[in-house]
């Protein structure tokens, strides 16, 4: 009875109604896709973190952890083995070589971190093999172990990616719908090699007007792009004894990930291509990485690793990417601040239009009272109006944030201007947000508190009414 | 940048050397190659050297003593600017430290510093301890001649072996036909782009020998134009009596 009054109430005067209903509305838009995008770059950065770079646990020598030297392998690696293989709920797990070494081309050298993977078994672990760039060669393979692995950001370090427009480029661009009178001025460059963006960047502003560059800009950049796939790097290492020795590698494949911190220091070759480096008969092992099937395992995987372990530590994704930990245990605060914030601001709207309804409506509310309505239904009929009046707007707003973030989910939102920076700290600047169901049923208890704190105000104000002077005013 | 330049500093060893024997006619390029560099190998030297860096702002002058034996064993003691005078560098075999002694620490340089510039040059710490063999790691055929400041050379090419851990793709040294001088090389990558080149000038009476005494590194980058690094040999004597356990690291913190 009371409900269906407070429902009827809402809807005298619409226009007022519909106000709030819009602000609630909008407000929760905001803050779904606010949240989703957060939630999406943590879900990306952890996805990265724990799929590119370090799974959901390592082991390493205890020593290895402080001083990242040649010869501290895992110690008692059978055992250790052994015990990884008899747990349950694993999705697999890998050994590698990984020591630090210089990386060499003609043009330019960088210290990296190489690996020394099996190709076959690092499928099932990591998703380099995915992350492959376009025109960028392939995975390793276990055939050619003269093969290394390098990203895009090291690619561009040593000088390895290199921008020249030849008559495939030329036929490409114009497959894309470049105007004819571009490609023309494009010939006077052709065939000369450009080996920094930076210097090609200047030679085609040199040709276009920037009206052309910002349009096709960036179309010929790409398709001028050519990774010097099959030349040689020079790796050097110190050996088992501390002698430095130098070997050849010759580039099979660039990729990217997110994280262009990773990316500068990862390099991977074969481990049976690094033991020719370093020498001797076994192939050594730094590093164990462990993929679970549920990440929430992870503390009791390790409990159970570290009571075999003897010299080795073993580290779970949070300690090996703190970063990525620290967000992800943040999110809640997010949510809190994020749509406590909003929910502050919807109330202050909530109470100031119900406290103009009941001024409107004094004469009416003594009338009820003057007929016997008691304290308590007139409580409960202001407080079920500003609770509907909160949860129309409330669900209007996450039907539609949910379908915008579908949306956006599928297509991604791109930061185009920030993506270095992102991606510099291991944010991907393609952006997919994602709602879950843990953040609805948190934003619909906080709709709820905020509905029922704001109608306090306003039902108070209506139970202090005298029946009498209510029903006296105009 | 990076090569076996050791020669430069740790003198003598690269360019060179001695009027010799050698009948000009019909040697094969290694054999060419190979007496240009026996001339050097086992060859002790002391002397001066100032080292001019070149750079589209500012250059930079760096005097320093040195002494070698042979291309496994070199020191350097750096005498000016204020700065950097003090620093020693030892090399031994394949390894490098540097002594410095404005913080007292002996440093031994890990691999992943050997990349880095050797005091702001053009040169890099790998560049002074690396010794690929240019007998040995690389095929060398004549290419031509060509003559180099009134020299006749031979243009020979180094193209290096598969296994040879060599980042180059090609290297073209010209040689003297008379005496074997190594006058200039150039460095290309494995898509024939010119890297760097060397260029070495001004022969003249040091010690017991006739030897270029300047050299120029240049590096062909776009985004390095106008960066040269110049080697000048102040006095030199070659062939002097020098132990090995001269290079050691007590001796890094006492050498003048």
């Amino acid at each position: 009875m009371i409900l269906s009054i407070a429902w009827k109430n809402i809807w005298r005067n619409n226009k007022r109604s519909m106000v709030v209903i819009l602000a609630v509305t909008l407000g929760i838009i905001a803050g779904v896709l606010l949240v989703g995008i957060m939630e999406g770059w943590i879900r990306q950065r952890l996805d990265s973190a724990i799929y590119n770079e370090v799974s959901h646990i390592q082991i390493h020598n205890a020593d290895y952890i402080k001083n990242e030297e040649i010869n501290l392998t895992v110690g008692d690696l059978d055992a250790t083995t052994l015990c990884i293989a008899s747990l349950e709920d694993l999705k697999g797990w890998v050994k590698r070589a990984r020591i630090i070494a210089m990386a060499t081309t003609p043009w330019a050298n960088t210290g990296v971190m190489i690996y020394g993977v099996d190709p076959e078994k690092e499928k099932h672990i990591t998703e380099i093999y995915k992350k492959i760039v376009p025109g960028g060669g392939r995975y390793l393979d276990m055939q050619s172990p003269g093969d290394i692995l390098i990203s895009d950001k090291t690619a561009e370090i040593l000088k390895l990616k290199q921008y020249i427009i030849t008559d495939s480029t030329m036929e490409s661009l114009r497959g894309q719908n470049v105007p004819e009178s571009l490609l023309v001025k494009l010939g006077t460059l052709k065939d000369k090699r450009f080996r920094s963006p930076k210097d090609f960047k200047e030679a085609v502003k040199k040709e276009f007007s920037k009206k052309e560059i910002d349009r096709y800009g960036r179309q010929i950049t790409e398709k001028a792009l050519d990774y010097r796939i099959r030349n040689k790097i020079q790796i050097s290492i110190s050996d088992r004894d501390g002698n430095p020795i130098q070997g050849i590698f010759r580039v099979c494949g660039i990729y990217k990930t997110t994280n262009t911190g990773f990316d500068q220091t990862a390099v991977f070759v074969t481990a049976g291509g690094l033991q020719k480096l370093y020498g001797g008969d076994e192939i050594l092992t730094h590093e164990i990485a462990i993929l679970l099937e549920n990440i929430d395992d992870v503390n009791k995987v390790k409990d159970k690793l570290s009571g075999i372990s003897g010299d080795n530590t073993v580290d779970t994704w949070k300690e090996l990417a703190p970063d990525a930990a620290m967000m992800n245990d943040f999110m809640i605060l997010y949510y809190i601040i994020f749509i406590g914030i909003i929910m502050l601001a919807l109330a202050f709207g909530i109470i100031n239009t119900m406290l103009m309804a009941i001024l409107e409506r004094t004469k009416e509310l003594g009338m009820l009272m003057a007929i016997g309505m008691n304290r308590r239904r007139i409580f409960a009929m202001i407080m079920f109006e500003t609770i509907f009046l909160t949860i129309v707007g409330a669900a209007a707003g996450m039907l539609s944030g949910w379908g915008i973030t579908k949306i956006l989910g599928n297509t991604g939102i791109h930061f185009t201007g920030w993506g270095e920076g992102m991606e510099a700290i291991g944010y991907a600047a393609r952006v997919y947000p994602v709602v879950t169901v843990e953040f609805f049923i948190f934003t619909v208890i906080m709709v709820i508190a905020t509905a029922i704190v704001s109608s306090i105000w306003p039902a108070r104000k209506a139970l202090k009414l005298n029946p009498v002077e209510a029903l006296r005013t105009v | 940048m990076k090569r076996n330049l050791i020669a430069y500093i740790g003198l003598a060893c690269f360019l060179l050397m001695i009027a010799t024997t050698g009948t000009t006619q019909s040697l094969t390029a290694t054999e060419i190659v190979r007496r240009a560099q026996d001339k050097v190998n086992g060859l002790s030297s002391k002397g001066t050297l100032k080292m001019t860096i070149v750079r589209p702002e500012w250059t930079r002058e760096v005097t320093m003593k040195s002494w070698s034996l042979g291309s496994d064993f070199y020191m350097i003691y750096i005498t000016s600017p204020a700065k950097d005078a003090g620093q020693v560098f030892l090399k031994r075999y394949n390894d490098m430290w540097n002594w410095m002694p404005s913080i007292n620490r002996m440093i031994k340089i890990p691999p992943s510093m050997m990349g880095q510039s050797w005091m702001g040059s053009d040169f890099t710490n790998d560049d002074l301890v690396k010794m690929n063999s240019m007998v040995d790691d690389y095929y060398h055929k004549i290419t031509g001649s060509e003559v180099i400041d009134g020299y006749d050379c031979y243009i020979i090419e180094f193209i290096p072996k598969p296994d040879a851990a060599v980042v180059w793709g090609k290297i073209l040294v010209w040689i003297s036909r008379e005496d074997y001088y190594e006058l200039q090389a150039e460095y290309y990558d494995e898509d024939d782009a010119l890297a760097s080149s060397m260029k070495a000038s001004d022969i003249r009476q040091m010690g017991d020998r006739m030897l270029p005494s300047r050299m120029v590194m240049i590096p062909w980058d776009t985004e390095k134009e106008g960066y040269e690094t110049r080697l000048e040999m102040m006095d030199t004597q070659f062939n002097i009596k020098i132990e090995e356990d001269f290079f050691s690291q007590q001796n890094m913190k006492t050498v003048r």
